[in-house]
């Protein structure tokens, strides 16, 4: 499901083609997000794992505190609107909500020094955050057709 | 065992360390936040106040002794036009020296002595320190220049040192007279102590804040000061709360004896209404919860806080946190807060149960513990008791004052504080804030856990303290303590010079050294034993007796500590039988009236397990006021006996069936 989905964004993004239409009945969007987002909780996990490796209190402050932020908390409002979207009847001002949301979580994905860091850290553990959580806000609007 | 955990640990490189710095300061968790901290408010100093009319009697001329010292002072350096006609002949550069040395010094010390005195201050802790100690610089002035004449061939040089030696003789002399009327006034304001009750003491100290800094710094035994703290004023507690932890935080005994009293003395005064223990700002919940914050248990609490910096680090106005459907009025942005609640209340908590407690909490822990179950309750409450404790006094008051970058991050501290205060109360749902129910699942899963932890904590505070861990290791160990067998000397070290008397444990780690330390605090060994050049058999004897004594209260001091109430239900049943069916005036409960005792209502066995409840019942029932023991005890006196015992064992039979 993800990769079909990668496949139409990319399609949209490079080629500029809208793969699929508008007409077209789409799957759930929300498990578009989850897979997205599991890829990117398990590879925290491994840089949680690193950090409580050195036994120092800042990275074990970090590892607690500062890494769920990034994906579970902060994005709460675009599952939300997912679900919305995704609910059976779900109505165009519930797509306008899911957009505003993904470009919410974009300009945050793009904005946060957190985010860079994680994808910059000195650990050897490749999260590729903003790679993967972006290809994955694309896919998403690329199925509302933005 | 720690040092081989850190050698497997890998280290971490500059840039890693950098990375991590950055991190934190990205989220908050360093220099970000602090750096908009608001300077702490500085607590208003109480003021010196005269002493009250109805104590000024009891000074005994404290303060006129020193005065008296400092005119005599005066006096001996009258001759100033003497000196400045000396000035002449000595030489202005020699002078100079002469005054900056001899001359201002002693000056200074005099208007000092007379500022502090006009502020009604404690003269011989402040000065008596500098006095001596200038004291000493001039004996060894005057000893420079006599060994200088000594060699000077020059007569008139020799005339000239002479009078420098008689003006330092005669700047002695005054500094001795000050010397000696500042020891006047500390034997006078012992004296004048010593006259006074407890609350009479408190009184006095809470009105002269400089006397009772030193009174405080002094270090009196705990139970002495817990005496003063507990009869303090209501507006002075704080204040000699503050001096202790100021003075005596690092000693653990000795706090931990003051905690104990302080809240001993508050739940006999509860045994009328249990609730009032350790409810509000008592004497009680003050002393533990600024202990408790003092030492490791503040590093403890600055963990606690940097950690909710990280997390705060992503509360900003563009994402801010709020549950209230009456602030926020969009439910997506609701449940987004809610997510946000609970990762940092798991996170949180998560951190704290695996960690470990520093001795204060943990002990202050164990103490509210062991009053709450005296009082007959249970588990769960004790657990809620030991988690005001830890969450509404330390780590919640401690949050809330983290200095916040935005108004967002303050309301985040407080609804996180509400789920923690939720969380450690066992509160699922409120009325008055129906939103706070989305947290009552977490609430409810986190529950049992948290109140393991809870019970758990105060365990390790007491294991700490060298109590028993069960009731079955308390008996073992009172008939380890009596038995005849018990090497008494084994658990103590040798005498020495800084503990003539021996008493200082051989093992400070263990439970009976912890006891032992305890003991010390509470009862300070005397101060006026020397270790002899060879220590004699009788002396051994004066160390055999005090620790013996130490012992004793050890031994007291566990019997004391089983529950009040049998947690046994056939003990607990046998128990209200006795009562119920015990003559009150047979004399297997009650001892005879006394002068001390009018009433009749003390124990025959204040030990026994009926004893130690008649003892608690006379403790929160004190109802002899006004009654005294007749020459000739008549019918009339003892039906006033025997219906102040009825009354008694009808209280005691009703707490005890209420525990059943």
């Amino acid at each position: 499901m993800a990769d079909e989905a990668a496949k139409r964004a990319w399609i949209g993004r490079v080629l500029g083609i809208t793969a699929g239409s508008a007409d077209a009945p789409h799957g759930p969007l929300l498990p578009l997000w989850l897979d997205a987002k599991d890829e990117v909780d398990a590879k925290l996990g491994h840089l949680q794992g690193s950090l409580r490796g050195f036994g120092d209190p800042d990275l074990d402050r970090i590892a607690e505190f500062g890494l769920n932020g990034v994906t579970g908390t902060s994005s709460v409002g675009l599952m939300v609107a997912l679900r919305e979207a995704d609910a059976p009847g779900a109505d165009a001002a519930a797509r306008r909500k899911l957009a505003g949301a993904i470009d919410s979580y974009r300009a945050f994905l793009d904005g946060s020094d957190v985010v860079k860091l994680i994808d910059d850290n000195p650990f050897g553990v490749a999260v590729g955050l903003q790679a993967t959580l972006g290809r994955a806000l694309d896919t998403l609007a690329s199925s509302l057709g933005a | 065992m720690s040092g081989q955990k850190t050698a497997t640990l890998p280290v971490l490189t500059d840039k890693q360390r950098a990375w991590a710095n950055a991190f934190l300061k990205a989220m908050g968790g360093k220099g970000a936040v602090e750096a908009t901290a608001k300077p702490q408010e500085q607590r208003p100093r109480r003021g010196n106040t005269p002493v009250p009319p109805e104590l000024a009697g009891g000074l005994g001329g404290l303060e006129t002794s020193v005065q008296g010292g400092v005119q005599q002072a005066r006096d001996k350096l009258a001759g100033e036009d003497e000196d400045i006609s000396r000035k002449k002949r000595i030489g202005k550069s020699v002078d100079k020296g002469f005054k900056q040395n001899v001359a201002d010094p002693v000056d200074k010390i005099l208007e000092a002595v007379d500022g502090i005195l006009a502020r009604g201050g404690a003269v011989n802790e402040i000065i008596l320190p500098a006095v001596t100690d200038l004291r000493e610089k001039l004996v060894t002035s005057r000893t420079g220049y006599q060994q200088s004449n000594q060699r000077e061939k020059d007569r008139g040089k020799r005339e000239q040192r002479q009078r420098k030696i008689d003006a330092v003789t005669t700047r002695l002399d005054a500094l001795d007279e000050l010397i000696k009327a500042s020891g006047g006034m500390q034997k006078d304001r012992t004296d004048a102590l010593a006259e006074l009750d407890a609350a009479g003491k408190a009184k006095l100290l809470a009105a002269n804040p400089e006397i009772c800094k030193a009174v405080i710094a002094a270090k009196p035994p705990a139970a002495e000061l817990a005496d003063l703290i507990t009869n303090a004023p209501a507006d002075a507690v704080d204040a000699f709360i503050e001096e202790a932890i100021k003075a005596h935080s690092g000693d653990s005994a000795y706090m931990e004896v003051l905690c104990e009293r302080c809240l001993g003395a508050e739940l006999s005064k509860a045994e009328k209404d249990p609730a009032t223990f350790m409810r509000g700002n008592t004497v009680g919940s003050k002393l533990t919860k600024a202990y408790a914050a003092s030492g490791d248990g503040g590093a403890f609490l600055n963990d606690v806080c940097d950690n909710t910096k990280v997390w705060l680090g992503s509360v900003n106005s563009s994402r801010p946190i709020e549950i209230d459907p009456v602030k926020e009025e969009d439910g997506r942005k609701r449940e987004e807060g809610v997510g946000r609640l609970l990762h940092y209340v798991n996170a949180l908590l998560g951190s704290l149960m695996k960690g470990e407690v520093p001795r204060p909490i943990a002990t202050t822990a164990g103490m509210i513990a062991t009053g709450a179950r005296k009082q007959g309750r249970n588990d769960s409450d004790v657990a809620i008791m030991v988690g005001g404790h830890v969450f509404l006094r330390l780590i919640n008051p401690a949050l809330v004052v983290i200095p916040t970058t935005s108004p967002e991050q303050k309301r985040a501290l407080i609804l996180a504080t509400k789920v923690l205060q939720n969380a450690s109360n066992g509160i699922l749902g409120t009325p008055k804030e129906p939103f706070m129910d989305a947290f009552s699942d977490m609430i409810a899963d986190e529950l049992p856990a948290l109140q393991d932890w809870f019970l758990d904590i105060a365990k390790q505070g007491d294991a700490m303290r060298g109590q028993p861990p069960g009731e079955d290791d308390r008996e073992s160990w009172i008939a380890e303590l009596q038995s005849e067998d018990f090497d008494r000397d084994a658990n103590f070290l040798p005498p020495s010079e800084e503990d003539p008397m021996g008493l200082q444990p051989s093992d400070p780690r263990g439970a009976l050294g912890q006891l032992i330390l305890a003991d010390l605090a509470a009862h300070a060994p005397r101060s006026d034993v020397r270790l002899p050049p060879q220590v004699t058999d009788g002396f051994l004897k004066v160390v055999a007796r005090a620790r013996a004594e130490v012992l004793a209260r050890v031994t007291e001091q566990l019997e004391d500590g089983r529950p009040l109430v049998p947690e046994d239900a056939q003990d607990l049943s046998n128990l209200i039988d006795a009562f119920e069916q015990a003559d009150v005036d047979d004399g297997t409960l009650f001892a005879a009236p006394s002068e001390a005792d009018p009433l009749g209502v003390q124990p025959v066995a204040p030990r026994s397990p009926a004893g130690r409840l008649i003892l608690a019942d006379v403790r929160a029932n004190p109802n002899t006021k006004g009654i005294m023991l007749p020459p000739t005890v008549m019918q009339g006196h003892l039906k006033l006996v025997t219906r102040a015992r009825t009354d008694a064992v009808g209280r005691i039979v009703g707490k005890l069936k209420a525990a059943q």
